[in-house]
């Protein structure tokens, strides 16, 4: 399902300020996997993420999604790629403050030929899902913590991704809302869908939902934990 | 490529331009001033030009005056008869004509003899006997039509009633807009000019290329005589045209120097908010083409709509309210012409020109930012750039 070989990511590479954010990881999730990444911060976890969720290239190594070796892609096709399979739950939320709830869940269906109706419907579909249908014409800006990750969420699933990627999720949470998140991530799993979620909070590590853990420290995987 | 993708991102543009409603008003407000300016002074170079055309179109090939203390006076018709001996003129003709100031509405009109009409009626007929001819300005001032009476002064301060019959077509408005044409023995009498005089003599030859040849015979003749060619007449509306040019030029150079300043602004000024939001459009599966083409949509939409909207106030400034703004600059015009109408002249050429040298500079200052901040990586965002 989701594979990297020797994966390496270099920023700012033969410049002074070089930096070797992963270091030749290899790993494998499954299909249908709940996998966490799990460092202290600045171990790569997030750079890893990147180069799973088809936003990013590494710099050598290969890395697979669906099948798909996606580290060669040319940047159009890595981004539609992206598009069609990957659901992205950033750590900031990344949403449009001046947006309604509705419009920012839509985004990524604008540059699709969906018709406005049908995107609309398939995002009050989530919303509902989420228990915000109530809240869709809402900006943003008036939202609770909460509320604006389960918008992230339903964002995240519009374009019905098959792997999802989540970035410190539970980092703005108190623990009953990350219990939230963590139940909503179960609720996906149970459809099938592959997750990924970096992470160095325990609630999340230690969750019965997990069926592999990897360990970074500096860059490399250390160490791996199937359950 | 589907038409409903770029429908989506076409609508997705104007939710971004809606949201920055102040910044955008500003920029529209900027944009449409420039526009409006220069659309202003080339519609009216446009127009004035035209009429300078008709007008010369009307010209005789030679206008005599005779000069009487450094001023136009009378000329004697004995003059018509010594000049119609000079080998090659065709014909001669004495013209009645003088200024008319109305009290009543404050407007000076141009008052002609004339035996035929020079211009082109668009109702009516040639005027016979007591009756009148007027220009177009002038019907629509004082609501005349053709069956009305109106009542002159004469130059003895007699009032003296005249039946309208035509009004002159708008075409021609330069000159016809506050003409009252009537026959010439009539003008002759209303202003009380003898039987043996005239304003002036218009002199027309059979053959242009002895014009100046034969204006040079006429002033060795009569040496109290101005004598004025055809074109010598264009060398001075051309040299007033010159003098324009350069207002016209200084004020294109203003307009663009305003439209720098608004394009640097909008050139540097990609705000936070809006590099953030494109760094969470590509994250979220836009391309670097999706994001341009937003910005695109964006800026045509601003442009477009400041364009015409310029385009149409500049129409409305300078051909309904006669160009008010303008009205300064055209004070040496108006030594020529009284009082005049301008035309609508509105070529495809000025129409792209101003084109040119708004929207097209203005879309480039929206689209190079924006094809900056379109190529971050997607992963920035993850960052939270
Ligand atoms: N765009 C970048 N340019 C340069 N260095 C970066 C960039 N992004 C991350 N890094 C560096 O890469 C290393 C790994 O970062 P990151 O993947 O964010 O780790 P984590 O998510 O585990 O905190 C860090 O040292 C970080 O400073
Ligand atoms: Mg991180």
């Amino acid at each position: 399902m989701i594979r990297c070989e020797k994966t390496t990511k270099v920023y700012n590479r033969g410049k002074p300020n070089e930096v070797v954010a992963v270091r030749g990881v290899s790993l494998e999730i499954r299909g249908g996997e709940v996998a966490v990444l799990r460092g202290p911060s600045g171990s790569g976890k997030t750079t890893l993420l990147t180069l799973i969720g088809c936003a990013a290239r590494p710099t050598s190594g290969r890395v697979f999604v669906l099948g798909r070796e996606v580290s060669r892609l040319p940047e159009r096709f890595l981004t539609r790629f992206r598009r069609e399979h990957v659901g992205i739950i950033f750590q900031q939320f990344n949403l449009i403050p001046e947006l309604s709830v509705l419009q920012n869940v839509v985004i990524p269906l604008v540059p699709t030929p969906t018709r406005p109706e049908e995107a609309e419907e398939r995002a009050m579909e989530l919303l509902e899902r989420l228990g915000l249908e109530h809240r869709h014409h809402f900006r943003v800006r008036e939202l609770s913590g909460g509320e604006m990750q389960r918008v992230a969420i339903a964002r995240a699933l519009v374009n019905q991704p098959e792997v999802i990627i989540a970035d410190e999720p539970t980092a703005h949470l108190d623990s009953s809302l990350a219990g939230d998140f963590l139940e909503i991530m179960q609720q996906l799993q149970n459809e099938g869908k592959t997750i990924v979620i970096a992470t160095h909070d325990p609630l999340v590590y230690e969750h019965e939902l997990v069926d592999v853990v990897f360990d970074m420290r500096d860059g490399r995987l250390v160490e791996v934990e199937r359950r | 490529m589907s038409l409903r993708k770029h429908l989506n991102i076409l609508d997705y543009a104007v939710h971004f331009m809606l949201r920055r409603r102040g910044k955008n008003i500003a920029t529209v407000l900027v944009f449409t001033l420039v526009v409006f300016m220069l659309a202003s002074v080339v519609m009216m170079m446009g127009s004035l030009r035209e009429e300078a055309e008709n007008t010369l179109a009307l010209a005789p090939d030679i206008t005599v005056q005779k000069i009487v203390a450094g001023r136009q006076g009378l000329v004697p018709l004995s003059y018509a008869s010594r000049i119609q001996d000079i080998r090659g003129v065709s014909r001669v003709e004495g013209r009645i004509w003088g200024y008319y100031y109305d009290a009543l509405e404050d407007a000076t009109y141009t008052i002609i003899g004339v035996e035929h009409l020079p211009f082109r009626v668009v109702e009516g007929r040639a005027p016979r006997g007591q009756e009148v001819v007027v220009g177009e300005a002038i019907a629509k001032r004082k609501r005349i039509i053709p069956g009305d009476r109106i009542i002159l002064r004469d130059h003895r301060g007699n009032y003296v009633k005249f039946t309208v019959v035509g009004v002159f077509s708008p075409r021609s408005s330069l000159q016809s807009a506050d003409i009252i044409a009537m026959p010439g023995s009539i003008a002759r009498e209303f202003f009380g000019i003898p039987d043996d005089r005239a304003n002036d003599l218009a002199v027309y030859v059979a053959n242009p290329a002895e014009l100046t040849n034969i204006a040079y015979k006429i002033s060795l003749a009569l040496p109290d005589a101005r004598v004025l060619t055809r074109q010598q007449i264009r060398e001075t509306y051309d040299a007033i045209f010159g003098w324009r040019s350069g207002v016209f030029l200084a004020a294109i150079f203003g307009a663009i120097l305003a439209f720098a300043i608004l394009v640097w602004d909008r050139a540097s000024g990609l705000t936070a908010e809006e590099k953030k939001e494109i760094g969470i459009l590509k994250a979220l599966g836009w391309s670097t083409e999706d994001v341009l083409e937003m910005r695109t949509c964006e800026g045509v939409l601003l442009a477009l709509n400041s364009y015409l909207l310029g385009i149409i106030l500049a129409y409305i400034h300078v051909f309904y309210l006669n160009a008010p703004l303008l009205r300064p600059v055209l004070l040496g015009w108006s030594t020529l012409y009284p009082s005049f109408e301008l035309m609508p002249a509105l070529s495809l050429e000025d129409l792209l020109l101003i084109f040119m040298v708004s929207v097209v500079p203005f879309m480039a200052a929206v689209i190079v930012p924006s094809w900056r901040a379109s190529t971050i990586d997607p992963d920035e965002a993850m960052r939270g750039v």
